[in-house]
Protein backbone atom coordinates (compact mmCIF):
# COMPACT_ATOMS: atom_id res chain seq x y z
CA UNK A 1 0.00 0.00 0.00
CA UNK A 2 3.05 2.48 1.18
CA UNK A 3 4.42 1.38 -2.21
CA UNK A 4 1.63 1.86 -4.16
CA UNK A 5 1.13 5.52 -2.84
CA UNK A 6 5.17 5.98 -3.36
CA UNK A 7 4.60 5.06 -6.67
CA UNK A 8 1.20 7.01 -7.39
CA UNK A 9 3.84 10.41 -6.04
CA UNK A 10 6.45 9.41 -8.54
CA UNK A 11 3.72 9.42 -11.73
CA UNK A 12 2.37 12.56 -10.67
CA UNK A 13 5.84 13.73 -10.66
CA UNK A 14 6.71 12.56 -13.91
CA UNK A 15 3.73 15.45 -15.46
CA UNK A 16 6.11 18.05 -13.49
CA UNK A 17 9.36 17.16 -14.90
CA UNK A 18 9.36 19.53 -17.59
CA UNK A 19 8.97 22.59 -15.16
CA UNK A 20 12.18 24.33 -13.99
CA UNK A 21 12.96 26.78 -10.79
CA UNK A 22 12.56 30.23 -11.23
CA UNK A 23 15.79 32.61 -10.30
CA UNK A 24 15.35 36.26 -10.49
CA UNK A 25 18.70 38.63 -12.39
CA UNK A 26 19.93 40.53 -9.48
CA UNK A 27 22.81 42.61 -11.29
CA UNK A 28 22.56 43.32 -15.48
CA UNK A 29 24.23 40.21 -17.10
CA UNK A 30 24.14 38.41 -20.49
CA UNK A 31 22.68 35.22 -21.78
CA UNK A 32 25.76 33.63 -22.74
CA UNK A 33 25.56 30.29 -25.55
CA UNK A 34 28.06 28.65 -23.52
CA UNK A 35 29.32 28.64 -19.72
CA UNK A 36 32.35 30.79 -20.67
CA UNK A 37 32.65 34.68 -19.76
CA UNK A 38 34.18 35.15 -23.72
CA UNK A 39 31.52 32.96 -24.88
CA UNK A 40 28.84 34.84 -27.70
CA UNK A 41 26.10 36.82 -25.70
CA UNK A 42 22.63 35.62 -26.81
CA UNK A 43 21.02 38.53 -25.19
CA UNK A 44 21.41 41.08 -22.54
CA UNK A 45 19.58 40.85 -19.41
CA UNK A 46 18.16 43.45 -17.13
CA UNK A 47 18.09 43.21 -13.50
CA UNK A 48 14.82 41.53 -12.02
CA UNK A 49 14.68 39.87 -15.22
CA UNK A 50 12.94 36.39 -14.10
CA UNK A 51 14.67 32.94 -15.90
CA UNK A 52 13.70 29.50 -15.97
CA UNK A 53 16.84 27.37 -14.28
CA UNK A 54 17.06 24.09 -16.08
CA UNK A 55 21.15 23.14 -14.81
CA UNK A 56 23.97 24.11 -12.96
CA UNK A 57 27.51 23.49 -14.36
CA UNK A 58 30.29 24.60 -11.86
CA UNK A 59 29.57 28.52 -11.60
CA UNK A 60 27.01 28.63 -14.52
CA UNK A 61 23.38 28.30 -14.62
CA UNK A 62 21.55 26.62 -17.71
CA UNK A 63 18.59 28.90 -17.95
CA UNK A 64 15.64 29.68 -20.27
CA UNK A 65 14.47 33.18 -20.98
CA UNK A 66 12.50 34.90 -23.47
CA UNK A 67 11.85 31.47 -25.63
CA UNK A 68 16.39 31.27 -25.93
CA UNK A 69 18.45 28.97 -23.59
CA UNK A 70 22.02 29.75 -22.48
CA UNK A 71 24.31 30.41 -19.64
CA UNK A 72 24.12 33.17 -16.91
CA UNK A 73 26.98 33.26 -14.43
CA UNK A 74 25.43 32.00 -11.00
CA UNK A 75 26.50 35.17 -9.28
CA UNK A 76 24.26 37.44 -10.98
CA UNK A 77 21.03 35.00 -10.22
CA UNK A 78 19.20 34.16 -7.14
CA UNK A 79 17.47 30.92 -7.19
CA UNK A 80 13.85 32.26 -6.46
CA UNK A 81 11.68 34.93 -8.26
CA UNK A 82 11.80 37.15 -5.99
CA UNK A 83 9.10 36.70 -3.74
CA UNK A 84 9.33 33.67 -1.76
CA UNK A 85 5.44 32.92 -1.07
CA UNK A 86 4.17 30.40 1.40
CA UNK A 87 4.01 26.89 0.30
CA UNK A 88 7.88 27.45 -1.59
CA UNK A 89 9.96 24.87 0.24
CA UNK A 90 13.20 25.15 -1.77
CA UNK A 91 14.85 23.21 -5.09
CA UNK A 92 17.31 21.68 -5.99
CA UNK A 93 17.13 18.85 -3.78
CA UNK A 94 19.29 15.58 -3.63
CA UNK A 95 16.79 13.54 -5.46
CA UNK A 96 15.67 16.17 -7.78
CA UNK A 97 19.26 16.79 -9.79
CA UNK A 98 19.14 12.84 -9.87
CA UNK A 99 20.21 11.16 -13.52
CA UNK A 100 19.49 14.85 -15.71
CA UNK A 101 21.66 17.08 -13.46
CA UNK A 102 18.54 19.53 -13.54
CA UNK A 103 17.17 21.23 -10.91
CA UNK A 104 13.50 20.33 -9.98
CA UNK A 105 10.60 22.62 -9.51
CA UNK A 106 9.67 22.64 -6.16
CA UNK A 107 11.47 20.51 -3.13
CA UNK A 108 10.75 18.54 -0.45
CA UNK A 109 7.69 19.10 1.23
CA UNK A 110 7.96 18.95 5.51
CA UNK A 111 4.86 18.48 7.16
CA UNK A 112 4.49 19.52 11.11
CA UNK A 113 5.10 16.38 12.83
CA UNK A 114 8.36 15.47 11.46
CA UNK A 115 11.46 15.85 14.20
CA UNK A 116 12.38 19.47 14.03
CA UNK A 117 15.37 20.77 16.12
CA UNK A 118 15.29 24.50 17.33
CA UNK A 119 16.88 26.47 19.69
CA UNK A 120 14.54 24.84 22.72
CA UNK A 121 15.73 21.51 21.56
CA UNK A 122 18.71 22.51 22.36
CA UNK A 123 18.11 24.17 25.80
CA UNK A 124 16.45 20.85 27.12
CA UNK A 125 18.81 18.48 25.99
CA UNK A 126 19.91 16.02 28.20
CA UNK A 127 24.04 15.40 26.74
CA UNK A 128 24.35 12.20 25.42
CA UNK A 129 28.15 10.95 25.86
CA UNK A 130 27.45 7.33 24.76
CA UNK A 131 26.12 9.01 21.48
CA UNK A 132 29.45 11.01 21.07
CA UNK A 133 31.85 8.08 21.54
CA UNK A 134 29.72 5.82 19.10
CA UNK A 135 30.59 8.24 15.78
CA UNK A 136 34.21 6.63 16.74
CA UNK A 137 33.58 3.12 14.98
CA UNK A 138 32.42 5.50 12.15
CA UNK A 139 35.49 7.59 11.90
CA UNK A 140 37.49 7.07 8.60
CA UNK A 141 41.15 7.88 8.67
CA UNK A 142 43.24 9.59 6.34
CA UNK A 143 44.59 6.78 4.09
CA UNK A 144 40.56 6.04 3.53
CA UNK A 145 39.86 9.49 3.00
CA UNK A 146 42.31 9.71 0.49
CA UNK A 147 41.89 6.08 -1.34
CA UNK A 148 37.89 7.32 -1.48
CA UNK A 149 38.96 11.06 -2.99
CA UNK A 150 41.03 9.46 -5.71
CA UNK A 151 37.75 7.16 -6.87
CA UNK A 152 36.29 10.36 -8.32
CA UNK A 153 39.76 11.99 -9.55
CA UNK A 154 40.03 14.35 -6.91
CA UNK A 155 43.22 15.90 -6.28
CA UNK A 156 44.47 18.19 -3.99
CA UNK A 157 45.35 21.91 -4.56
CA UNK A 158 47.43 24.58 -2.68
CA UNK A 159 45.39 27.22 -2.33
CA UNK A 160 45.90 30.08 -0.31
CA UNK A 161 42.68 31.68 1.53
CA UNK A 162 40.52 34.35 0.64
CA UNK A 163 41.13 38.10 1.93
CA UNK A 164 38.04 39.26 4.50
CA UNK A 165 36.73 41.77 2.36
CA UNK A 166 36.24 44.14 5.74
CA UNK A 167 39.67 44.11 6.57
CA UNK A 168 40.60 45.50 3.41
CA UNK A 169 37.84 48.20 2.95
CA UNK A 170 39.21 49.92 6.57
CA UNK A 171 43.02 48.93 5.56
CA UNK A 172 42.16 51.13 2.24
CA UNK A 173 40.13 53.71 4.37
CA UNK A 174 42.82 54.10 6.75
CA UNK A 175 45.26 54.90 3.48
CA UNK A 176 43.06 56.43 1.23
CA UNK A 177 41.81 59.13 3.68
CA UNK A 178 44.46 61.64 4.55
CA UNK A 179 41.79 64.16 5.40
CA UNK A 180 38.98 64.19 7.82
CA UNK A 181 37.16 67.22 5.49
CA UNK A 182 35.31 66.18 2.61
CA UNK A 183 36.00 69.26 1.17
CA UNK A 184 39.61 69.36 0.93
CA UNK B 1 56.16 42.75 31.04
CA UNK B 2 58.19 40.09 32.87
CA UNK B 3 57.19 41.35 36.38
CA UNK B 4 53.87 41.80 35.09
CA UNK B 5 53.55 37.81 34.58
CA UNK B 6 55.06 36.96 37.52
CA UNK B 7 52.68 39.00 39.43
CA UNK B 8 49.73 37.44 37.65
CA UNK B 9 51.10 34.27 38.08
CA UNK B 10 51.35 34.60 41.90
CA UNK B 11 47.90 35.92 41.67
CA UNK B 12 46.60 32.82 40.45
CA UNK B 13 48.60 30.82 42.80
CA UNK B 14 47.11 32.85 45.89
CA UNK B 15 43.38 32.92 44.25
CA UNK B 16 43.91 28.89 43.81
CA UNK B 17 44.73 27.81 47.09
CA UNK B 18 42.48 30.33 48.66
CA UNK B 19 38.63 30.54 47.23
CA UNK B 20 39.09 26.95 45.07
CA UNK B 21 40.10 25.39 48.08
CA UNK B 22 37.08 26.51 50.17
CA UNK B 23 34.55 26.13 47.88
CA UNK B 24 35.82 24.24 44.50
CA UNK B 25 32.60 25.15 42.54
CA UNK B 26 30.33 27.52 43.30
CA UNK B 27 33.50 30.19 44.41
CA UNK B 28 35.08 29.15 41.34
CA UNK B 29 32.38 29.50 38.61
CA UNK B 30 30.34 31.84 40.75
CA UNK B 31 32.80 34.72 41.11
CA UNK B 32 30.50 36.80 41.90
CA UNK B 33 29.74 39.49 44.91
CA UNK B 34 33.31 40.54 46.22
CA UNK B 35 35.17 38.10 45.60
CA UNK B 36 38.37 37.71 43.42
CA UNK B 37 37.29 37.03 39.94
CA UNK B 38 39.36 34.02 39.48
CA UNK B 39 37.88 33.41 36.05
CA UNK B 40 39.27 36.96 34.83
CA UNK B 41 42.39 35.87 35.94
CA UNK B 42 42.40 32.40 34.34
CA UNK B 43 41.35 34.57 31.49
CA UNK B 44 44.12 36.71 31.26
CA UNK B 45 46.62 34.22 32.23
CA UNK B 46 45.32 32.05 29.32
CA UNK B 47 45.65 34.85 27.02
CA UNK B 48 49.36 35.45 28.22
CA UNK B 49 50.52 31.59 28.44
CA UNK B 50 48.81 30.43 25.45
CA UNK B 51 46.28 28.66 23.95
CA UNK B 52 43.50 25.76 25.36
CA UNK B 53 45.65 22.42 25.26
CA UNK B 54 44.50 20.41 22.31
CA UNK B 55 43.23 17.49 24.94
CA UNK B 56 41.55 20.53 26.52
CA UNK B 57 39.90 21.63 23.33
CA UNK B 58 38.58 17.60 22.80
CA UNK B 59 36.99 16.98 26.56
CA UNK B 60 34.83 20.54 25.69
CA UNK B 61 34.37 19.54 22.07
CA UNK B 62 32.97 15.99 23.52
CA UNK B 63 30.86 17.70 25.92
CA UNK B 64 29.41 20.21 23.21
CA UNK B 65 28.53 17.38 20.58
CA UNK B 66 27.31 15.57 23.81
CA UNK B 67 24.83 18.46 23.92
CA UNK B 68 24.03 18.31 19.87
CA UNK B 69 23.42 14.69 20.11
CA UNK B 70 21.04 15.01 23.13
CA UNK B 71 18.76 17.50 21.00
CA UNK B 72 18.88 14.92 18.44
CA UNK B 73 19.57 11.65 18.06
CA UNK B 74 22.33 10.20 14.82
CA UNK B 75 20.70 9.54 11.92
CA UNK B 76 20.84 5.42 11.97
CA UNK B 77 21.63 4.43 8.52
CA UNK B 78 25.49 3.47 8.82
CA UNK B 79 26.43 3.42 5.00
CA UNK B 80 24.82 6.84 5.18
CA UNK B 81 27.46 8.05 7.80
CA UNK B 82 30.10 5.69 6.28
CA UNK B 83 29.76 8.11 3.30
CA UNK B 84 29.97 11.72 5.37
CA UNK B 85 32.99 10.76 7.25
CA UNK B 86 34.93 9.63 3.88
CA UNK B 87 33.71 13.03 2.53
CA UNK B 88 34.28 15.07 5.47
CA UNK B 89 37.65 13.25 6.81
CA UNK B 90 38.81 14.03 3.04
CA UNK B 91 38.33 17.95 3.02
CA UNK B 92 39.52 18.25 6.79
CA UNK B 93 42.88 16.93 5.61
CA UNK B 94 42.72 19.96 2.94
CA UNK B 95 42.64 21.89 6.56
CA UNK B 96 45.24 23.42 8.96
CA UNK B 97 43.96 20.52 11.60
CA UNK B 98 44.31 17.84 9.10
CA UNK B 99 45.24 15.08 11.89
CA UNK B 100 43.00 15.77 14.79
CA UNK B 101 40.33 13.16 15.10
CA UNK B 102 37.61 14.41 12.72
CA UNK B 103 34.50 12.86 13.19
CA UNK B 104 31.10 13.83 11.07
CA UNK B 105 27.65 13.04 12.00
CA UNK B 106 24.54 12.88 10.17
CA UNK B 107 21.85 14.31 12.24
CA UNK B 108 18.14 12.65 12.37
CA UNK B 109 16.25 15.67 11.61
CA UNK B 110 14.66 17.50 8.82
CA UNK B 111 15.35 20.88 9.20
CA UNK B 112 17.79 22.37 7.48
CA UNK B 113 20.99 22.89 9.84
CA UNK B 114 25.05 21.89 10.29
CA UNK B 115 27.17 22.25 13.57
CA UNK B 116 30.44 21.89 14.11
CA UNK B 117 31.88 21.33 17.94
CA UNK B 118 35.41 21.80 19.01
CA UNK B 119 38.21 19.18 18.84
CA UNK B 120 36.81 18.43 15.31
CA UNK B 121 33.04 17.52 15.63
CA UNK B 122 30.87 17.93 12.31
CA UNK B 123 26.95 17.58 12.17
CA UNK B 124 24.95 18.29 9.26
CA UNK B 125 21.33 17.18 9.33
CA UNK B 126 19.15 15.07 6.62
CA UNK B 127 16.94 17.68 5.83
CA UNK B 128 19.80 19.54 4.29
CA UNK B 129 21.89 16.79 3.00
CA UNK B 130 18.88 16.53 0.96
CA UNK B 131 18.36 19.81 -0.60
CA UNK B 132 22.04 19.33 -2.14
CA UNK B 133 23.04 18.18 -5.21
CA UNK B 134 26.43 17.13 -5.49
CA UNK B 135 29.32 16.20 -3.65
CA UNK B 136 31.02 19.71 -4.07
CA UNK B 137 27.94 20.79 -2.54
CA UNK B 138 28.03 18.53 0.83
CA UNK B 139 32.03 19.24 0.62
CA UNK B 140 31.29 23.22 0.68
CA UNK B 141 29.08 22.54 3.50
CA UNK B 142 31.56 20.37 5.74
CA UNK B 143 34.16 22.48 4.44
CA UNK B 144 32.68 25.22 6.43
CA UNK B 145 31.61 23.66 9.72
CA UNK B 146 35.77 22.45 9.26
CA UNK B 147 36.41 26.03 9.28
CA UNK B 148 34.58 26.76 12.20
CA UNK B 149 36.82 24.13 14.09
CA UNK B 150 40.36 25.45 12.28
CA UNK B 151 39.45 29.27 13.77
CA UNK B 152 37.73 27.86 17.45
CA UNK B 153 35.22 30.18 16.90
CA UNK B 154 32.97 28.19 18.91
CA UNK B 155 35.51 27.71 21.88
CA UNK B 156 36.66 31.46 21.35
CA UNK B 157 32.74 32.57 21.41
CA UNK B 158 32.08 30.38 24.60
CA UNK B 159 34.94 31.53 26.66
CA UNK B 160 34.02 35.32 25.85
CA UNK B 161 30.21 34.63 26.40
CA UNK B 162 29.69 32.03 29.64
CA UNK B 163 33.16 32.92 31.60
CA UNK B 164 34.20 29.46 30.76
CA UNK B 165 37.37 29.97 30.98
CA UNK B 166 38.15 28.38 33.94
CA UNK B 167 35.97 25.02 32.94
CA UNK B 168 38.49 25.50 30.01
CA UNK B 169 41.59 26.43 32.22
CA UNK B 170 40.81 23.02 34.65
CA UNK B 171 39.17 20.57 32.12
CA UNK B 172 41.68 17.79 31.72
CA UNK B 173 42.20 14.57 29.06
CA UNK B 174 39.64 12.57 31.10
CA UNK B 175 36.66 13.75 32.88
CA UNK B 176 35.04 11.72 34.73
CA UNK B 177 31.94 11.28 36.74
CA UNK B 178 33.53 13.43 39.74
CA UNK B 179 33.95 16.25 37.43
CA UNK B 180 30.44 16.53 36.30
CA UNK B 181 29.59 20.08 37.45
CA UNK B 182 32.99 21.31 35.20
CA UNK B 183 31.29 19.28 32.47
CA UNK B 184 27.30 20.34 32.75
CA UNK B 185 29.16 24.26 32.97
CA UNK B 186 30.82 23.30 29.68
CA UNK B 187 27.59 21.83 28.60
CA UNK B 188 25.43 24.96 29.33
CA UNK B 189 28.24 27.41 27.51
CA UNK B 190 27.03 25.43 24.52
CA UNK B 191 23.70 25.16 25.09
CA UNK B 192 23.90 28.65 24.94
CA UNK B 193 26.11 29.41 22.15
CA UNK B 194 24.28 27.02 19.82
CA UNK B 195 20.68 28.06 20.80
CA UNK B 196 22.19 31.83 20.26
CA UNK B 197 24.34 30.77 17.11
CA UNK B 198 27.95 32.77 16.35
CA UNK B 199 28.86 36.34 15.64
CA UNK B 200 28.20 37.24 11.51
CA UNK B 201 31.73 37.60 11.27
CA UNK B 202 32.88 34.15 12.16
CA UNK B 203 29.99 32.98 10.00
CA UNK B 204 31.12 34.87 7.15
CA UNK B 205 34.82 34.09 7.63
CA UNK B 206 34.01 30.49 7.52
CA UNK B 207 31.99 30.97 4.12
CA UNK B 208 35.57 32.15 2.87
CA UNK B 209 37.79 29.25 4.41
CA UNK B 210 35.33 26.71 3.74
CA UNK B 211 35.42 27.84 -0.28
CA UNK B 212 38.74 27.40 0.05
CA UNK B 213 39.29 24.00 1.95
CA UNK B 214 36.91 22.29 -0.38
CA UNK B 215 38.29 23.96 -3.04
CA UNK B 216 41.61 22.69 -1.99
CA UNK B 217 39.96 19.26 -1.98
CA UNK B 218 39.58 19.17 -5.89
CA UNK B 219 35.97 20.25 -5.85
CA UNK B 220 33.77 22.36 -7.81
CA UNK B 221 34.08 25.91 -6.07
CA UNK B 222 30.89 26.64 -6.55
CA UNK B 223 29.19 23.90 -4.44
CA UNK B 224 28.69 25.87 -0.98
CA UNK B 225 27.05 29.20 -3.37
CA UNK B 226 24.89 26.24 -4.77
CA UNK B 227 23.78 25.05 -1.17
CA UNK B 228 23.11 29.06 -0.39
CA UNK B 229 21.38 29.73 -3.71
CA UNK B 230 19.21 26.62 -2.70
CA UNK B 231 18.32 28.15 0.67
CA UNK B 232 18.21 31.59 -0.21
CA UNK B 233 15.15 30.17 -2.65
CA UNK B 234 13.25 28.69 -0.18
CA UNK B 235 10.54 30.16 1.84
CA UNK B 236 11.92 31.76 4.99
CA UNK B 237 8.81 30.84 6.57
CA UNK B 238 9.74 26.95 6.11
CA UNK B 239 9.76 26.00 9.91
CA UNK B 240 12.69 24.00 8.80
CA UNK B 241 14.51 27.20 8.00
CA UNK B 242 13.82 28.80 11.34
CA UNK B 243 16.22 27.72 13.67
CA UNK B 244 19.01 28.35 10.81
CA UNK B 245 17.73 31.50 9.77
CA UNK B 246 17.55 33.24 13.07
CA UNK B 247 21.71 31.67 14.41
CA UNK B 248 23.05 32.89 11.11
CA UNK B 249 23.17 35.49 8.51
CA UNK B 250 20.38 35.95 5.95
CA UNK B 251 22.24 33.22 2.43
CA UNK B 252 21.43 36.14 0.39
CA UNK B 253 23.57 38.13 2.21
CA UNK B 254 26.34 35.59 2.83
CA UNK B 255 25.93 34.86 -1.14
CA UNK B 256 27.24 38.90 -1.77
CA UNK B 257 30.16 38.95 0.36
CA UNK B 258 31.14 35.24 -1.41
CA UNK B 259 31.14 36.72 -4.35
CA UNK B 260 32.95 40.11 -3.66
CA UNK B 261 36.36 37.72 -2.69
CA UNK B 262 35.37 34.91 -5.28
CA UNK B 263 37.76 35.56 -8.55
CA UNK B 264 40.56 33.63 -7.17
CA UNK B 265 38.75 30.25 -7.08
CA UNK B 266 37.45 30.56 -10.47
CA UNK B 267 40.50 29.03 -11.89
CA UNK B 268 39.06 25.72 -10.26
CA UNK B 269 35.74 26.12 -11.63
CA UNK B 270 36.42 22.86 -13.67
CA UNK B 271 36.92 20.77 -10.49
CA UNK B 272 34.44 18.17 -10.48
CA UNK B 273 31.28 18.60 -8.42
CA UNK B 274 30.96 14.66 -7.90
CA UNK B 275 27.33 14.09 -8.78
CA UNK B 276 26.98 11.05 -9.78
CA UNK B 277 28.14 9.44 -6.10
CA UNK B 278 26.41 11.60 -4.51
CA UNK B 279 23.04 10.80 -5.62
CA UNK B 280 24.03 7.35 -5.95
CA UNK B 281 24.43 7.52 -2.09
CA UNK B 282 21.47 9.14 -1.67
CA UNK B 283 19.26 7.03 -3.28
CA UNK B 284 20.34 3.93 -2.02
CA UNK B 285 19.80 5.57 1.63
CA UNK B 286 15.97 6.21 0.55
CA UNK B 287 15.60 2.78 -0.70
CA UNK B 288 17.41 1.61 2.77
CA UNK B 289 14.17 4.16 4.41
CA UNK B 290 16.97 6.17 6.04
CA UNK B 291 14.77 8.95 4.94
CA UNK B 292 11.08 7.60 6.26
CA UNK B 293 9.91 9.82 8.93
CA UNK B 294 6.67 9.89 10.73
CA UNK B 295 4.99 13.19 8.73
CA UNK B 296 7.97 13.59 6.01
CA UNK B 297 7.50 12.54 2.28
CA UNK B 298 9.51 13.25 -0.67
CA UNK B 299 6.13 15.04 -2.90
CA UNK B 300 5.44 14.99 -6.63
CA UNK B 301 7.54 17.23 -7.43
CA UNK B 302 10.63 15.79 -6.24
CA UNK B 303 9.93 12.66 -7.45
CA UNK B 304 9.90 12.21 -11.02
CA UNK B 305 14.04 12.01 -11.16
CA UNK B 306 13.69 9.67 -8.31
CA UNK B 307 11.67 7.92 -10.36
CA UNK B 308 13.53 7.66 -13.86
CA UNK B 309 16.63 6.64 -11.33
CA UNK B 310 14.68 3.52 -9.24
CA UNK B 311 13.60 2.06 -12.55
CA UNK B 312 16.94 2.36 -14.41
CA UNK B 313 19.06 0.62 -11.28
CA UNK B 314 16.08 -1.79 -10.25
Amino acid sequence: MKRRLLSLLLLCGLSLAAQADPAHVIRATELKDKPFSDAATVLPLAEKAVVEVLAREGGWYKVKVQGKQGWVRMTALRLGDGSAKPGDSGVGSALQFLSTGRSGSSGVTVATGVRGLDAADITNAVPDAKAVEGMDKLAVNADEARRYAAEQKLSAQQIAYLPDPKAAVEKKQQTNSPSPFPWE
Amino acid sequence: MTALLKSLALAIALTLSGTALANPFGGLFGGGGGEVDLGRILKSAQDAFGEVKPEQERTIGREAAAVLLGAVPLAKDQTLQRYLNRVGRWVALQSERPDIEWRFGLLDSMDVNAFAAPGGYVFITKGLLLRMGSEAELAGVLAHEVAHVVKKHHLQAVQKGARLDLAVGLAGTRMGEEDRAKLDKIAGGFKELYARGLDKDDEHEADRMGLVIATRAGYDPYGLPATLQTLGAMNPKDGSLAFLFKTHPAPGQRLDLIDSVFAPLEAYARQPSVRDRFLREVTAAQKRGAFEDPGFRLNAAVSPAAARHLHRHD
